[in-house]
């Protein structure tokens, strides 16, 4: 073990009596045991996936900062770290090593495979499912690794969505992939689908330029990464329903459909690789069966796994009182986060209709989001919510929806609406 | 490993010993003291309240939920003097030095319009971190809001926001730096990016955080 694990839970755990429904939020932190600078020793296979689809090439100042960027990313990849890099098109080949299978880096392959990005070139279309399917093909070899892919592309994919689909699943537990986008022509939604399957994150590049810091970022974060395949296990007592489990910091992400049962009771939720030290926040949603006034039960167990250890757990508890002054107490973390759930719902839809046309129903969502995002401070969000509409009144959510909106600013506001800040807890 | 425990309430044999792995309900006496309390009967108000605003709390909680009390730290309250004065919980054996940094404020080009000037004779001083938490920011005497590491005095630094940042142990006894929401924000080790909003990092001995208009914190591990 590498990291330390510690969970909170956050809730208010009193229910009026026959009520059922318990809301809690579990704060779970990583910690390195040896020390944040020192990478983890924990095996590690990262894949560098370039788009050399023709319209890379139109303007080539985007496969020129892609060569550069991915020349400049194999350079950095640290001794010992298994990688390859993939070129997609049509079809997708890997270019360094050639034809696979991945290699461990040092001062040698780094070098070569810096050589080959520099000479990426742009023909043909954009297939992502053959790319996805490669990368399967190399990750397999390194099932105990850490294994993390990030996927730069610039359009939308040319292919049918049964088999864009098909090819996720079957990606879906084999490694975790990031995705870009670079410029406007490509879909947020398509990227979604892929990062949130494969349990990593979607981004825009909205200029070429900012490639190398985009893919040099990564890297950090995939050395920073010391722990495998780490699961959340959620135990609730019979009789009851788990509405739903969320991620909800740093982004939001429900998992509630990617349960896997461990038996009648408990239930098994992917969250990938942890790095050294990093915090994440679940917002768990169970019905219990409904109890009277002094019963305590235990609403849910929640566990991090790694393996077959517990490495940690916290315990979502429900107490019935006739104490209305307990039981209408709404926890801080709870209301947050819901509103947080409720904020990226609203950029959403509002986007959406933006798109259909029906101003009046995207005014409303957006002035609602921009209302959220002034009430929870989160101001990233809301930086990129005032270049898509015009706030007359934070408090109110009073908004005009701009008429003329630049693609990217939109396509920006999409991508990073799942962005959560913490709560707030003092002030 | 084996043991169970058969609950009083479905009859199960329970593989877990604090609550029966089928209903819920929590068996026998908990060896924890802190259970408890919540497990006793309702009729007796059996609530942890809050010291400060007597707002129900359980065990579990690391804040207040009335008034946002920490506590671990016991900031926060207007009763309570700040926690500078009156350190709560055991010292860590890392202390936050703080003074202002020429260079940092030189690179911030304040406007001269804005009034801000270098404090020239702004001598160093030493926080002991203790508890779990120290909040970096600048005190509020209208809201009751002490800040561990306290710029607004003796030389205010006007950049800083009332609750910038914050310290947090973390569980192996190092300590983390969040910015979580300042306006101005929090740099690392001469970076010339501001930390990410939300985002725990984990801090080394020597480590350096700028922020406000001239403040330098400086990171020390006792040897």
């Amino acid at each position: 073990m590498t990291s330390a694990f510690s969970a909170s839970v956050f809730q208010n755990e009193f229910l009026p009596e026959g009520a059922t429904e318990v809301n809690a939020v579990v704060t779970v932190m990583a910690s390195g045991g040896d020390g944040a600078a020192a990478p983890s020793t924990a095996e590690k296979a990262v894949l560098l996936i370039v788009d050399t689809s023709g319209s890379m090439e139109a303007p080539s100042s985007k496969i020129r900062a892609a060569r550069k960027a991915a020349a400049a990313a194999c350079g950095m990849i640290p001794d010992g770290t298994w990688f390859a890099l993939v070129a997609g098109a049509d079809g997708a080949r890997c270019v360094y090593p050639y034809d696979g299978p991945m290699v461990q880096a040092d001062a040698r392959t780094r070098n070569e495979a810096s050589q080959v990005a520099n000479q990426l070139t742009g023909a043909g279309g954009t297939a992502i499912s053959t790319w996805l399917d490669l990368a399967r093909e190399l990750f397999a070899p390194h099932a105990g690794a850490i294994r993390l892919a990030y996927l730069l592309t610039d359009g939308e994919n040319r292919e049918p969505a049964t088999d864009f689909q098909a090819a996720i699943d079957r990606a879906t537990g084999e490694f975790q992939c990031d995705a870009r986008g670079v410029g406007a022509d490509w879909h947020v939604q398509e990227l979604r689908q892929i990062t949130s399957a494969l349990l990593g994150e979607v981004d825009i590049i909205k200029s070429p330029d900012e490639m190398e810091d985009d893919f040099r970022a990564f890297l950090e974060r995939a050395i920073g990464k010391s722990v495998a395949d780490v699961r959340l296990r959620l135990w609730a007592p019979k009789g009851s329903t788990v509405r739903f489990v969320k991620q909800v910091a740093p982004t939001i992400e429900d998992l509630t459909a990617k349960a896997r049962p461990v038996d009648a009771l408990t239930q098994e939720y992917p969250t990938g690789a942890w790095g050294g030290d990093e915090s994440r926040d679940y917002h768990v949603f169970v019905d219990v069966p409904p109890g009277n006034v002094g019963d305590e039960k235990l609403a849910a167990r929640v566990s991090l796994m790694v393996g077959t250890d517990v490495v940690s757990q916290g315990l979502v508890r429900a107490v019935w009182t006739d104490d209305d002054a307990l039981s209408t107490r709404i926890n801080a973390q709870v209301a947050h986060y819901t509103g947080q759930a409720e904020l990226a719902q609203a950029i959403q839809e509002g986007l959406q209709a933006r798109k259909d046309g029906d101003i009046d129903t995207a005014t409303i969502k957006l002035g609602r989001a921009v209302q959220l995002a002034a009430e929870s401070g989160n101001e990233g969000t809301m930086r990129v919510l005032k270049k898509v509409v015009e706030v007359e009144d934070e408090a109110t959510g009073t908004v005009k929806v701009k008429r003329n909106v630049e693609k990217l600013d939109e396509m920006e506001l999409d991508t990073r609406s799942t962005r959560t800040v913490q709560v707030k807890r003092a002030q | 490993m084996a043991t169970t425990t058969k609950c009083p309430n479905c009859g199960a044999d329970s593989t877990t010993s604090d609550y029966c792995d089928t209903c819920g309900t929590p068996l026998a006496a908990p060896a924890s003291a802190a259970a408890a309390p919540a497990a006793a009967p309702v009729d007796a108000p059996p609530v942890m309240v809050c010291p400060n605003c007597g707002a129900a709390r359980t065990p579990d909680d690391a804040f207040c939920e009335g008034c946002g009390l920490d506590f671990a730290t016991g900031q926060m309250p207007a009763a309570a003097p700040p926690p500078a004065a009156a350190p709560s919980g055991v010292p860590s054996g890392w202390t936050a030095v703080i003074e202002a940094d020429r260079a940092f404020f030189d690179s911030n080009e304040v406007e001269g319009a804005s009034g801000i000037t270098f404090p020239d004779t702004l001598a160093p001083r030493e926080v002991p971190l203790s508890g779990d938490e120290v909040v970096i920011g600048r005190r509020s005497e209208a809201k009751g809001f002490f800040p561990g590491i306290d710029l607004s005095a003796p030389v205010a630094d006007p950049g800083v926001s009332h609750r910038h940042a914050a310290l947090r142990r973390q569980p192996d006894g190092t300590w983390a730096l969040i910015d979580e929401m300042s306006t101005n924000g929090t740099w690392l080790n001469g970076s010339t990016k501001p930390v990410e909003h939300g985002v725990l990092t984990a801090l080394r001995d020597g480590d350096k955080i700028n922020l406000g208009s001239f403040t330098l914190i400086t990171i020390v591990k006792a040897p």
